[in-house]
């Protein structure tokens, strides 16, 4: 009987010094999240300028987050790139099937770095680019002819076979089902890009804006581009879904769950469970709205038929 | 020299141009630059040019956009090159996917198919302006254009190798003048095997050389005499391994073509050497 009234004292005195040290939400909540948006939208705009350095700082002093260390490669990184790697030629590339969709990862061959970083990397050869083939462009007699479908910068964009015998990283994927011509030539010539030719740097991307978390581009915006929505959209007007969702793909292992981390550990730093839901909302929205490669590689209505690794 | 160039350099990319001490011009999209390349391949000038592909001749630049501008095209611009560096005579907006250029007479001839897959298009490029030459329905196909002997004479070349009627087009009267109709000239003098034509074409000796597809994996070279309202088979060079992109004349006259099938055999690429009747490859490796 003494034993059990000391521990419930124990008990009572552990849960009154928990009391003391826990961490209370904000008087004004909606003030200090406002806050909290407003500072984080201003950090990640300047990812890819010179002030990014000085401004991740900045956030990680005033929200105790560790922006500056997670995201140290991108904070000098350009926003967008040629690409080109120095890689010897996957001569061994196949370029025979209409509507094969070719994926790659590794290296720096990539229009904009931001698909890069935040595209999930969970599976071998870390894809995050995507291409499909229009084989009526294919001229074997020149791989350097524009055949392959994807979006760039500026929106609608075309690459060779040449330029796909130089990924790092490489696979291509074949329809497992009988592809009917008529509907896929429809489909590959009736991509509409709505980009201003003229914006060469705010149309192309994840999100509506470089890196804005909150504007997330929808499969379905004929505004906004990036390369594997490319892939999607094609095969959406054959009226085939080829983004899987698949639970396999960890978005987890992705710069976009890092800085949606850091976003809601800083908004509900007084509550771990609310950022935790915050986090895990977020990406399953996420997975439901954007197409990435890993995605797309999953998908049932596809099969890998070639894949070539050369780096992690 | 062509082991020796930067990486940003494609083949298409590369002519012979004398410009001071420069002997060649190319455009390394790597860098962005246009270059002006001594003997030892090393830039002697360069200049800023932006394009996603270039096509180079000695004096001239064709350059393509990287963005396809939903209803209206790539961009295209053409370029004369001096000592001073480009001079941009025209550029603008064509719904073409490149399959062949051509410099003659202080102009650029453009083809390829559109977007769609639906016609094959040949373009004369100068400071007047474009002006489509000629259209056709595309079948899986790609045109060529090869200047000869005054004349622009077009081709398709098959994406698939089969049986397929091999004609050359005679567009217009000359390179630069005004166009005329154009003519369908049929092939007659083919071998029995000869399944179509399939790669590039150039001219040697004032006649169209055109590679021509045969049964069994073979590629060869056919010279065509003009023999009024057709052209006649002269001569077969068989075992060329494909024109996979025309060079020109060689030191000893005869002409140099980058030997590649990819359908045959992809890793391999050879040094064609033709004197109008034969070839001899060189192993060039991988």
């Amino acid at each position: 009987m003494k034993k059990c009234m000391i521990a419930v004292t124990l008990a009572a005195a552990v849960m009154l010094v928990a009391a003391s040290c826990a961490v209370e939400a904000p008087v004004d909540e909606l003030a200090y999240e406002a806050q909290v948006d407003a500072d984080f939208e201003a950090v990640v705009a300047t990812l890819g300028t010179a002030d990014a350095a000085r401004a991740f700082a900045g956030f990680d002093e005033k929200y105790g987050t560790s922006l500056s260390v997670d995201f140290a490669e991108q904070l000098s990184a350009p926003r967008f790139s040629s690409g080109g790697t120095n890689y010897a030629e996957l001569l061994d590339m196949p370029f025979a099937v209409d509507g094969a969709v070719y994926l790659s990862g590794g290296g720096e061959g990539l229009v904009s770095s931001v698909i890069g970083w935040v595209a999930p990397k969970s599976l071998p050869g870390g894809y995050y680019h995507g291409a499909v083939l229009d084989l009526d462009k294919f001229d074997p007699n020149n791989l350097e002819a524009a055949s392959l479908q994807t979006a760039i910068a500026k929106g609608a964009g075309y690459e060779s076979a040449y330029d796909w015998q130089r990924q790092v990283n490489a696979c291509v994927l074949d329809p497992v089902f009988t592809v009917n011509r008529a509907r896929l030539n429809s489909a590959q010539s009736a991509i509409d890009y709505y980009c201003d030719p003229d914006n060469t740097d705010m149309s192309y991307g994840f999100f509506e804006g470089y890196v804005n978390i909150f504007n997330l581009v929808e499969k379905e915006s004929n505004d906004w581009w990036y390369c594997t929505k490319t892939v999607w959209r094609m095969y959406d007007r054959y009226g085939i879904d080829v983004d899987s969702n698949s639970p396999r793909v960890d978005f987890s292992d992705s710069g976009l769950y890092s800085l949606v981390k850091a976003y809601y550990n800083a908004r509900y730093f007084y509550s771990s469970s609310k950022a935790k839901a915050a986090i895990a909302a977020y990406i399953a929205d996420a997975r439901r709205t954007i197409v990435m490669a890993e995605e797309i590689m999953l998908s049932p209505y596809l099969s890998k038929v070639y894949e070539a690794i050369r780096a992690e | 020299m062509l082991a020796d160039l930067p990486s940003g350099v494609k083949p298409r990319a590369l002519a012979a141009a004398k410009l001071g001490p420069g002997v060649a011009l190319a455009y390394d999209q790597g860098s962005g630059r246009l270059l002006s390349l001594d003997g030892r391949s090393r830039a002697v000038r360069s200049w800023p040019l932006e394009a996603a592909e270039a096509w180079v001749s000695d004096g001239l630049v064709l350059t393509r956009s990287a963005a396809f501008i939903e209803g209206r095209g790539f961009r295209f611009a053409l370029y004369r090159v001096s000592g001073i560096g480009p001079e941009r005579l025209w550029d603008g907006e064509l719904d073409c996917f490149p399959s062949d250029v051509a410099f003659a007479a202080g102009r650029a001839y453009l083809a390829g198919g559109d977007r769609a897959d639906a016609e094959l298009w040949l373009w004369e490029l100068s400071e007047r302006g474009a002006e489509p030459l000629y259209s056709r329905p595309k079948r899986s196909d790609f045109l060529r254009v090869t200047p000869v002997g005054g004349r622009l004479l077009a081709f398709e070349s098959q994406r698939v190798r089969e049986r397929r009627p091999c004609v050359v087009r005679i567009v217009g009267d000359s390179p630069g003048g005004s166009p005329g109709e154009t003519r369908d000239a049929p092939i007659v003098g083919l071998p029995g095997d000869a399944l179509c034509l399939y790669g590039y074409g150039f001219e040697y000796g004032g006649r169209l050389v055109v590679p021509v597809a045969l049964e069994g994996g073979d590629l060869g070279l056919a010279a065509l005499v003009d023999a009024g309202g057709q052209f006649e088979v002269a001569s077969l060079a068989r075992g060329a391994k494909g024109v996979y992109l025309p060079l020109g004349p060689g030191p000893d006259g005869a002409y140099r073509y980058l030997a590649y099938d990819y359908e045959g055999d992809p890793t391999r690429r050879y040094l064609g050497r033709y004197d109008g009747s034969a070839v001899s490859l060189e192993f060039l490796g991988p």
